[in-house]
């Protein structure tokens, strides 16, 4: 470290501490960054050895006469324009035994009106159990000209409110939460549900891939073709889900160690999900803090269990075009992470919850709790230090290569990744494209990403609850 | 020294994979003509194809043996799908001219190496190319390192009536996997051909409970002789799986000697075991258990409750007038509501 000479002792404790915060700095960011090459050489060898096929026809063949039947549990707030689309696209799903059960968790618009007008409704009747809380079920509709669907009616409860009442008016085994603004694609569940064929004993929850829907070609709830957003947020936001599926949640899959499945997409065993008292209230991160629990739950209990991600059913699902939207998105997820590490945070490192406790929340604490300020201090200090020449040139490219350089590997390690084992980008432009996004995404859209989750940070420490205004645009068919 | 290296390092890494990522774009780009020209040549051969299970025109299928031969791993994922929409004679046919232009020698082929989704596509495939070398091949596969390729092999060939050892390889091998449910259909194939095998497995007490019940599944479903011995003597296992099995498959089976089983399955301790038999008795209209179901309405247990509710509307008028009763006199209780709820997804599903 190239620091000036102090004569007096107050300046070598400034120096001293000056050290200290920038090996802090820095030991973090070797850390995250050693964290994604793990990463990296895991979702390779994960996708290398578990290459999906790709034919779709072979799927129904090979796995129709074995696939458990599936509830796919629909949350619906405020979608009184896209909703009726949605349920079609999911009553046309390609899989032999499921039923779609679509809960109105109180909207203030049409949503209601639009499902019983859409399907023909009548109020229906319908034995269940509250085996889970949430909000009094204000009625049950049905129709006979569509048996796989049942819609709830109910008090405004929150997503996690509306997933319990799904749950409890559930009769399959397995149950599928998705957003109703998602598209999920016509094989989606039968590729989903084969952790549950290979290892019906063990596997108690499957997550899928989550994909960015802007600017594919939509119609009547189903994509009809592959396109890049034309929106540049939502373009960084298409690499970043990329490297988030591809990467991370394979990665922590191969390791056993997954704790988030998206709740745009994800399915459990019902039963386990009702042992540890259905989706949790009073969280925005309703998804992480499932996932949690069961591992928690069955970790105490000493069950051999199993939580998978399998990269090829994916989900479309509509990404937030605005600053504003996005950012608040951001904090609100670190906010649900915070929430979840926080309240679990007896599992970190306890040899009692074994990976989970170690590299799963210790990936949890390095990352979401950590790695924000830790980053968002470098900014603020390399930089300064530098100009006031307290700090090496030495100093000041690692930080660099750390915080930017590395970043472009990463990410477009991902987009090899993908183009190698999946080639779900059918343009060559579209590739192109996404190589430079890989790279300038590093330089902005990061930082500010940063602060959307220190926002998210302070918003945890102020106790700010609710999920906040998420305005869409919808999607379009064209 | 330190710092300086992980500048390197990262500068190398980034510049490394833009490097591979330009190459990738650049060999997008030249295959894109390549894969054109595949799937003009793809829908060529497919109309081809639809066209001779029509017309059966000799001269065509000496076009067809020879685009089939020329392109052999098209050819072979073409077929997967064109016997998906042909079947019967026309399928025959095609399989004859496929195994002249060398597409089963390439399934058998694929069979042995390569990666895992080829080896299951192949051992999927070469059911429509019966002969003693696929026979063979499908023998051999049956030892595979992966499990589904084994399991497929061993359910294509069971199929295709070849002889297949049902040894204590596999039967381990099946014991082993435990829980995937593939294994049922493999299961399902050797209780055609090998039941005593499979009753053997049933009956060995040091196999595991899921490979027991599933082999006990398929016997039922084969209606051999001795079946209803073989459930019976299952009847007090101390194993809830066991035990659930044993309903099931008596209410599969429907036989009378069963039906005491059934009757003293309502009152088990374990909840599984109650609904099963309820299902049981739903399923074989078993008039005289009918009070039994009604007093499961009042189970502490759900499902046991929904369960005999569902089986009480299956046993004719008499279940009928029974829930009725129940709603009338029991009103807005658990009791009445279970009762009101079965009755009215009844209605809506009759």
């Amino acid at each position: 470290m190239d620091l000036a000479n102090f004569d007096i002792p107050m300046d070598a404790i400034v120096t001293s501490l000056l050290e200290i915060v920038l090996l802090i700095v820095i030991s973090t960011g070797l850390l995250q960054n050693g964290l994604y090459v793990l990463q990296l050489v895991l979702a390779m060898r994960e996708l290398a050895t578990q290459r999906p096929e790709k034919r779709a026809s072979l799927l129904w063949r090979r796995y129709a006469e074995i696939s458990p039947p599936i509830s796919l549990l629909v949350p619906a707030y405020n979608e009184e324009i896209s909703i009726v689309d949605s349920l079609r696209s999911m009553l046309a799903l390609n899989y032999p035994d499921f039923e779609v059960i679509a809960v109105n968790d109180g909207s203030k618009d049409g949503t209601l009106q639009a499902m019983i007008d859409g399907f023909g409704l009548m109020p229906i009747l319908r034995h269940y159990t509250e085996v889970v809380p949430h909000e009094p079920v204000r009625g049950l509709y049905g129709s006979p000209q569509y048996p796989r669907l049942l819609v709830v009616d109910k008090g405004n409860g929150g997503k996690s409110d509306a997933l319990n009442a799904g749950i409890n008016l559930s009769r399959f085994p397995i149950f599928c939460a998705v957003d109703a603004d998602s598209i999920l694609e016509s094989d989606a569940l039968l590729r989903a549900v084969q952790p549950f064929i290979d290892d019906p004993t063990r596997t108690v929850a499957v997550g899928g891939t989550i994909r960015i829907a802007n600017g594919c070609r939509i119609e009547r709830g189903r994509v009809l073709s592959f396109g890049l957003p034309r929106n540049l947020l939502a373009l960084f936001q298409t690499m970043e889900y990329l490297r988030a599926f591809l990467m991370a949640r394979l990665a922590w899959s191969r390791l056993r160690t997954l704790t988030i499945i998206s709740g745009a997409f994800g399915l459990f065993k019902r039963q386990t999900v009702i042992e540890v008292g259905g989706y949790s209230h009073r969280t925005v991160g309703e998804d992480m803090e499932l996932v949690v629990k069961i591992h928690r739950h069955l970790r105490d209990r000493g069950q051999d269990y199993q939580i998978v991600f399998v990269p090829e059913p994916v989900c479309w699902t509509e990404a937030p075009e605005s600053w504003r939207v996005l950012g608040r998105q951001r904090s609100r997820w670190q906010r649900g992470a915070l929430e979840t590490f926080f309240r679990h945070r007896d599992m970190l490192f306890r040899p009692r919850y074994g990976r989970i406790g170690l590299l799963g929340f210790g990936h949890v604490l390095v990352v979401d709790v950590l790695g924000p300020p830790i980053e968002v201090l470098g900014y603020l200090l390399v930089p300064m230090l530098w100009m006031l020449g307290l700090l090496s040139v030495e100093y000041l490219l690692a930080f660099l290569a750390l915080t930017f350089v590395f970043g472009i590997f990463v990410s477009v390690a991902s987009l090899i990744l993908e183009e190698i084992e999946l080639q779900r980008v059918p343009r060559v432009m579209d590739l192109v494209l996404l190589t430079g996004i890989a790279v300038i995404e590093n330089f902005g859209y990061r930082q500010i990403s940063n602060l959307w989750r220190l926002r998210g940070m302070w918003q945890f420490l102020r106790g700010v609850q609710g999920w906040g205004v998420m305005s869409r645009v919808g999607f379009r068919s064209t | 020294m330190f710092l300086t290296l992980i500048w390197e390092i990262s500068l190398g890494l980034a510049a490394i994979s833009l490097a591979t990522m330009m190459i990738l774009i650049v060999l997008r780009l030249k295959s894109a003509g390549r894969i054109r020209a595949e799937s003009e040549r793809r829908d060529t051969l497919l109309d081809q194809m639809l066209e001779w299970t029509e017309t059966g025109d000799a001269g065509q299928a000496a076009a067809i043996t020879t685009a089939l031969s020329q392109d052999t791993k098209l050819a072979t994922n073409l077929l997967i799908e064109v016997f998906e929409i042909v079947r019967g004679e026309g399928q025959q046919r095609l399989a004859a001219l496929a195994e002249a232009a060398g597409i089963g020698d390439r399934l058998r082929r694929d069979l042995t190496a390569g990666p895992v989704r080829n080896r299951l596509a192949a051992a999927e495939g070469l059911a429509w190319f019966p002969s003693a070398a696929t026979s063979e091949a499908l023998g051999r596969a049956v030892l595979d390192r992966h499990d589904d390729v084994s399991f497929t092999a061993a359910t294509t060939l069971s199929a295709l009536d070849s002889d297949l050892m049902f040894d204590e390889a596999l039967i381990t091998r099946l014991a082993q996997v435990n829980s995937s449910r593939r294994i049922e259909l493999v299961l399902a194939q050797f209780a055609q051909t090998r039941p005593e095998a499979l009753l053997q497995l049933v009956v060995d007490a040091h196999r595991s409970d899921r490979i027991r019940t599933a082999s006990l599944d398929a016997l039922t479903q084969t209606g051999i002789e001795g079946i209803l011995e073989l459930i019976l003597s299952l009847e007090h296992s101390p194993s809830t799986d066991m035990r659930v099995a044993v309903a099931r498959n008596l209410g599969s089976l429907g036989h009378p000697e069963g039906h005491h089983t059934i009757a003293r399955y309502l009152s088990d301790a374990r909840w599984e075991v109650r609904c099963k038999a309820s299902e049981a008795v739903g399923r074989l209209g078993l008039l005289e258990l009918g009070p039994q179901l009604c007093d499961l309405l009042l189970d502490d247990n759900w499902w046991v409750r929904h369960r005999a509710g569902e089986a009480l509307a299956k046993l004719g008028d008499d279940g009928i007038n029974a829930l009725q009763e129940m709603v009338a006199l029991a009103g807005q209780t658990p009791l009445g509501q279970t009762a009101e709820h079965v009755l009215a997804e009844r209605r809506r599903s009759a």
